[in-house]
């Protein structure tokens, strides 16, 4: 059975025109190093909700804070990606 | 006709084909296998005996011979979720359209200070939405209201977990707690997206009776084409 959540996703995503078309800039370097810490639990609370914020606004960054999640399985440099 | 994603619902495809195809056993069979269930599943939803067997009717009539001028609805399955789904999605959708325009014929707004007014002039004018089918539009606001009150946050921890293969553990770390709570929050925040869903789709039509899962069943067959 399919996640609650990816069917709900999956459902919405027909209605976004953006699916295609959206642009990939990139986030500014301050939003990078707080992910970097983010990703490494050393975020405060406080910081931790504004990046919530950001992310929320620009839901295209959130792939490069999966990205650095998952560098530190193995220690892969996220660059090298 | 078949398509990416159709696996496990062959024989439903095949049937689908031979009724398109007009092959009289294959229509009979698709007639006896679903006649009951549309008309269960209408009177479970909110539809009178007689609304349910009238749309079973024309739905299942309209699957192998279409209305005129019109392509059987058939032929816009392609197996992308159970043919089962895919009829009692329809059904629904035919359901809520019955039900409105039942509720429109009684409330017509009226300008008494304007007796030679046209009382239809009277309506909102349509709106792109408004070419979506009336069921695919009461699923989409519904869930786009519930996930906008959802907090950054947790759509966030959602996104992440469900769609972005990050480990509950790994989110754990992230927000400096134990794994335990990111299970609770991950919990409460679907089971707060389904209880404002639901909500709204009882205020918004309130004879229809609906579950999660059943939101959840057309949401998964709504993502394929819907006669209409």
């Amino acid at each position: 059975m399919t996640e609650p959540f990816q069917v709900l996703t999956d459902f919405l995503k027909q209605f976004d025109p953006q699916v295609s078309g959206r642009s990939a800039e990139p986030p500014p370097s301050e939003i990078c190093e707080k992910m970097k810490l983010f990703a490494k639990g050393d975020l405060s609370r406080e910081e931790r909700d504004r990046l919530c914020a950001a992310l929320a606004v620009h839901p295209e960054w959130v792939k490069m804070l999966v990205r650095e999640v998952k560098s530190l399985r193995g220690g892969t440099d996220p660059d090298a990606l | 006709m078949i398509t990416e994603g159709a696996v496990g619902n062959d024989s439903d495809l095949a049937l689908a084909l031979s009724c398109s195809e007009g092959q009289a056993a294959a229509c009979e069979s698709f007639e006896r296998q679903y006649s009951d269930i549309l008309r269960n599943v209408l009177v479970g939803r909110g539809a009178t005996a007689t609304e349910a067997e009238d749309l079973a009717r024309s739905i299942l009539s309209d699957c192998v011979m279409g209305q005129p001028g019109r392509q059987p609805l058939l032929q816009l399955y392609h197996g992308r979720c159970s043919l089962k789904s895919w009829l009692i999605t329809c059904a629904t959708n035919r359901l809520i359209d019955l039900k409105r325009m039942g509720k429109f014929r009684g409330s017509l707004p009226t300008r008494e200070d304007e007796p030679s007014h046209d009382p239809f002039d009277a309506l909102a004018a349509p709106t792109p939405r408004q070419s979506e089918p009336a069921l695919t539009q009461l699923l989409r606001d519904a869930l786009e209201d519930a996930l906008a009150a959802c907090s950054a946050e947790d759509r966030l921890a959602l996104r992440v977990v469900y769609l972005e293969g990050v480990t509950q553990r790994e989110v754990a770390r992230m927000w400096g707690c134990h794994e335990s709570k990111i299970s609770r929050m991950l919990e409460e925040a679907m089971r707060q997206i389904a209880e404002r869903t639901m909500n709204h789709i009882t205020e918004k039509d309130p004879w229809l009776s609906l579950t999660w899962d059943d939101f959840l069943e057309m949401c998964d067959a709504s993502r394929t084409s819907l006669p209409l």
